[in-house]
């Protein structure tokens, strides 16, 4: 009886054991990469708003600070988004007539809130606090990256717990001067030694608690975040 | 040797019955059928046994009611010394069990996997809503205080009440009015509960 298979067969059966492992483990490291994706994140999904406010006209054209609009980031978990009559400090008088200015009009006429989407959205079982960052010196645009130039806001970085953890980890990389927060333009810092140690001297300044080499401590403490 | 009684139990399960049992060739230690007819049969017995040996114990004689104190006292007698061996007859019966097992097995395999499915959602599009003209004493995301009052039979309960953006959130004695030093305030706290569940 002739034989099905030739003899070389078995290299290929054999090889088909590692190129297994080899698929699995390109399988893992997809699903990886699809989790820290933009579809999965939200990341520079830019969203459909009620009115084309932008950004980029009033921080960086106008120079407005953030703190007008978002008031309570300093003393608040949440930042707050402006009411309708902030808007119509200004609006009252500059582009009253505009047409794309209707819904903001029509909302202080009626007392009926203006409805946006959310872009940054943690899943509610994570606790985050915008005062604290401030008041440590982490800035806006660490988070939220170059605000004064997005004509619409999008998230510029993944939110997901790992992304927390990269700087609750070593925050020296991160923080900066206090009077430096709300600056659009500071630059994160490399990784020379020299900036380094002013990172340092910052976290110790502030008193933040980074814990020991085996992250036990309140900024990578599980009931920090989850709580 | 454990494996060995791993696969005697799984041939027990499938081969067994199929081509062993049919065949004739060998006898399985067990057919599941006959199994199944005693285990129920079993169940059946253990618990009604039981119950019946309780309940016909005799009722108050002269010497007053029988109590027990421990189970020990109780299983003097036979029946339930079987019933405490063997501690939990069904699942004790359910593990071989060819059908029940693999049916076990199934329904957990797909509740895992939908499970799983699950947390694969991406979140709706949520909705940020902020005031026409913000209140000024309030900081969204943070509670506002008040001091106020309940009346409680025609008499002023002092409360501490906690507001979020508008709604109570926290009702409680207020804890510096004199009267509700400790009971006080434990009191008007409770009735602030069905205040608030009105
Ligand atoms: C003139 C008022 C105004 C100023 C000034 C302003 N913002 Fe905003 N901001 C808004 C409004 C209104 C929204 C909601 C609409 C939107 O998402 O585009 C918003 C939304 C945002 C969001 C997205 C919120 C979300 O839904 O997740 C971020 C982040 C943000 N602002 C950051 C900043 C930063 C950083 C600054 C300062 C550089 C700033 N804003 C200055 C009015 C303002
Ligand atoms: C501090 C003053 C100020 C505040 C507060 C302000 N704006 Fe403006 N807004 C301006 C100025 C100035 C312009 C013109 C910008 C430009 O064209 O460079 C403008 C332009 C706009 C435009 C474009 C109008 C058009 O016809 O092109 C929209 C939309 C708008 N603002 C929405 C808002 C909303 C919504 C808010 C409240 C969250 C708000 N603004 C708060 C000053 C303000
Ligand atoms: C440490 C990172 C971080 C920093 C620094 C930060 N934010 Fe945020 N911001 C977030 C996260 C995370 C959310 C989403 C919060 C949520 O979903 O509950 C958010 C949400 C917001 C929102 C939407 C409204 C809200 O509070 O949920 C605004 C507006 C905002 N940030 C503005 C600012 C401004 C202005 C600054 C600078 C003063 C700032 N943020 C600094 C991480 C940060
Ligand atoms: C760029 C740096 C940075 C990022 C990114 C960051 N944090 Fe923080 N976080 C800090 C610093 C610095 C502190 C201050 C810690 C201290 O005071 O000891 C802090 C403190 C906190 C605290 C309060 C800890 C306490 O002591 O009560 C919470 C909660 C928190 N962060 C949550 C988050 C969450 C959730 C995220 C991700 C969405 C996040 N943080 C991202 C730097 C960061
Ligand atoms: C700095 C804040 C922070 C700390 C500390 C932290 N988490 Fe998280 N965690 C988050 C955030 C934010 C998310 C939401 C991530 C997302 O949106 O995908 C999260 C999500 C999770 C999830 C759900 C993951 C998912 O994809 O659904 C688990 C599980 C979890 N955390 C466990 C832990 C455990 C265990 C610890 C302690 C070792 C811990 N976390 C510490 C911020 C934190």
């Amino acid at each position: 009886m002739p034989q099905i298979f030739r003899h070389s067969t078995n290299y290929l059966a054999r090889a088909t054991i590692f190129g297994a492992i080899f698929i699995l483990l390109a399988a893992l490291w997809v699903a990886a990469e699809i989790t820290r994706s933009g579809w999965n994140t939200g990341a520079y999904i830019e969203r459909q708003q009620p009115i084309q406010f932008s950004h980029k006209h009033h921080v960086g054209d106008d120079g407005i600070d953030c703190r007008y609009c978002h008031t309570t980031v300093e003393t608040s978990a949440s930042a707050g988004i402006p009411a309708t009559a902030v808007c119509m400090n200004c609006h009252k008088q500059i582009w009253a007539d505009s047409p794309y200015l209707e819904p903001v009009r029509a909302s202080f006429k009626t007392g009926k809130p203006l409805q946006w989407i959310r872009v940054h959205d943690l899943p509610d079982f994570a606790y985050f606090n915008h005062s604290i960052h401030v008041a440590k010196g982490v800035g806006c645009s660490t988070c939220h990256g170059r605000v004064d130039q997005m004509p619409v806001v999008s998230q510029t970085n993944s939110l997901q717990m790992e992304w927390c953890l990269e700087c609750h980890r070593a925050p020296e990389k991160f923080v900066r001067p206090r009077e430096k927060v709300f600056d659009m333009e500071w630059r994160q810092r490399n990784s020379s030694k020299q900036e380094i140690e002013e990172g340092q001297k910052l976290v110790k300044e502030y008193r933040i608690q980074v814990g020991g080499k085996n992250g036990t401590g309140v900024m990578t403490s599980c009931s920090t975040c989850h709580r | 040797m454990r494996f060995a009684g791993i696969f005697a139990r799984k041939a027990r399960c499938s081969l067994a019955k199929k081509f062993v049992g049919d065949a004739g060739k060998a006898k399985p230690f067990r057919t599941s059928g006959g199994k199944a007819a005693h285990m129920d049969n079993d169940r059946h017995i253990n618990f009604k046994l039981l119950r019946d040996h309780i309940l016909s114990e005799p009722p108050a004689v002269a010497g007053g009611q029988k109590y027990w104190r421990h189970l020990d006292e109780l299983a003097d007698s036979p029946v339930f010394e079987e019933f405490v061996r063997r501690e939990f007859p069904h699942a004790a019966e359910e593990w071989n069990n060819p059908v029940e097992r693999r049916t076990f097995l199934k329904l957990m395999g797909a509740s895992l996997a939908l499970a799983g499915l699950s947390s694969c959602v991406i979140q709706p599009p949520e909705k940020v809503i902020p005031y026409v003209k913000q209140p000024e004493e309030e900081t969204p995301g943070q509670g506002l205080y008040f001091a106020t009052a309940f009346s409680l039979g025609g008499i002023a309960t002092p409360l501490l009440v906690r507001s979020n953006e508008g709604r109570p959130t926290k009702i409680e004695g207020n804890p510096y009015f004199f009267a509700s030093f400790d009971s006080g305030a434990l009191r008007s706290r409770s009735f602030a509960d069905t205040a608030l569940s009105r």
